[in-house]
């Protein structure tokens, strides 16, 4: 017969593994750092007496937290992922924008009726009174979004940058005037002269329902130099950020319409 | 190791040089470790605990009280430690105590006639000790290796400490007919 309590403890004894290089690490590390923080303090005292611990309540607290956390992410995903959509859906209002690009006669080349402010001097003279509009007038010519209609381009300054990047949004009356004017000269106005942003008539009574509703559509104006008639340019930006024409229609008693952007029409 | 030298060596760590630490960890290495395995029961955990044990010691050297039985001093910590450590991680082990059923109560019989005296196996204590069921493995290990009483055996397992005596005794009955005695 052998001891039990001698043999078992002989055998533990042997089954020891040398520990001193782990306790010397780790006594190093403890004193570095706390010449790092120049303090004495221990994170957990050793005690005489069990400490009382209560693991269930520790990941009870963990797992509160984590689900938490996951219901956060989900409900910002979801809400970006619905502004997204909404932006998406308003933009997507004019499907044949690139069509009706397409098909409206263009004129690439930069037009005389259209040169720059730096070229006004040596402009014709019905050229004169836009590049004047541009540099006189650039506070009554600023883009001023119409209150419901164009409530979803409000929204684009929150869009992140790569979202801006994307989507082209003219936000003053002169990034659509770029667009405009070659237009109107392809569609034979030549002599223009006023041409300003309207944001006081009544947009949808100019459409006369050629133009479908759900279209976000902006007013512009201008004068031929040379009968002083007025017209109105009723446009719209579509999914690339540029301005095109819907309708170009007198601006008097008549009301004659001139030119109907087909890709818009009404179907 | 005397408590003089003891002493002597938690003087020398409070200095900074380690080599009080050394002799205290030449002394008790295998002894802190025993009572450590006994409670955890596992060699990776033990190798843990034992390693922290010996950093905690350097750390905390100051609250240590000369003259008050270095031996019990060590001991106690590193049951303390091993205890937390069970319940830190391994609390599933010491429910499985809580919850006996009348299943778990009943142990395989050891017959009470003369060849419980028998060896009827001449085996290895380890080999020996494998074959007791888990709750007869942590008793044997907590009372033998730990050097705890039945008292503190049965407050850690939650358990009613006839309960603990009862399941040692029958442990100690199977271990005797693979050859090994308990010295009363």
């Amino acid at each position: 017969m052998k001891n039990l309590e001698k043999e078992y403890k002989d055998q533990i004894d042997r089954e020891v593994p040398d520990l001193w290089s782990r306790i010397e690490a780790g006594v190093d590390a403890y004193e570095a750092e706390k010449k790092a923080s120049g303090t004495i303090e221990s994170s957990t005292p050793v005690t005489e007496t069990p400490t009382n611990i209560t693991p269930i309540c520790k990941k009870n607290v963990i797992s509160i937290i984590t689900r938490i956390a996951a219901i956060a992410a989900c409900v910002l995903i979801l809400a970006a992922t619905v502004k997204v959509t909404q932006r998406t859906k308003s933009e997507s209002a004019s499907p044949a924008a690139d069509a009706a690009m397409s098909e409206m006669p263009q004129n690439t080349a930069e037009p005389d009726s259209i040169r720059r402010e730096e070229e006004a001097s040596e402009a014709p003279d019905y050229i004169a009174p836009i590049a004047e509009a541009e540099v006189d007038e650039e506070p009554s010519n600023t883009y001023k979004p119409i209150a419901g209609a164009d409530s979803d381009k409000n929204a684009s300054p929150s869009l992140s940058p790569s979202e801006s990047a994307v989507i082209k949004d003219p936000v003053t009356f002169d990034d659509a005037r770029d667009d405009l004017l070659p237009q109107l000269e392809s569609l034979g106005f030549k002599l223009i002269k006023d041409f300003v942003f309207e944001d006081s008539v009544d947009k949808r009574s100019l459409t006369d329902d050629v133009i479908s509703d759900d279209i976000d559509i902006r007013v512009a104006s201008f004068t031929d130099s040379k009968t002083s008639d007025k017209y109105y340019v009723v446009y719209t930006v579509n999914d690339d950020g540029a301005a095109d024409i819907l309708i170009v229609r007198k601006a008097d008693n008549t009301g004659d319409i001139l030119y109907t952007n087909p890709s818009y029409k009404n179907k | 190791m005397t408590e003089a030298t003891f002493d002597a060596c938690i003087q020398a760590i409070l200095k900074g040089d380690k080599q009080g630490l050394r002799d205290i960890y030449d002394a008790y290495l295998d002894y802190i470790y025993r009572i450590v395995y006994g409670v955890v029961g596992s060699r990776e955990d033990a190798e843990d605990i034992t390693s922290e044990f010996f950093i905690k010691l350097w750390q905390q050297a100051d609250r240590y009280k000369a003259g008050s039985g270095h031996k019990a001093y060590l001991a106690t910590i590193a049951r303390n430690m091993a205890i937390d450590h069970t319940r830190k991680y391994k609390k599933e082990v010491l429910e499985s105590f809580t919850q006996e059923s009348d299943d778990d109560v009943v142990i395989e019989p050891v017959s009470s006639d003369n060849t419980e005296a028998e060896v009827i196996e001449d085996i290895a204590i380890k080999e020996a000790i494998g074959k007791l069921n888990p709750k007869e493995q942590q008793i044997i290990n907590m009372k033998i290796l730990s050097e705890m009483t039945f008292q503190e055996i049965s407050d850690i397992l939650k358990c009613p400490m006839g309960t603990v005596t009862w399941r040692y005794r029958e442990a100690i009955k199977k271990l005797r007919r693979y050859g090994y005695y308990e010295e009363s």
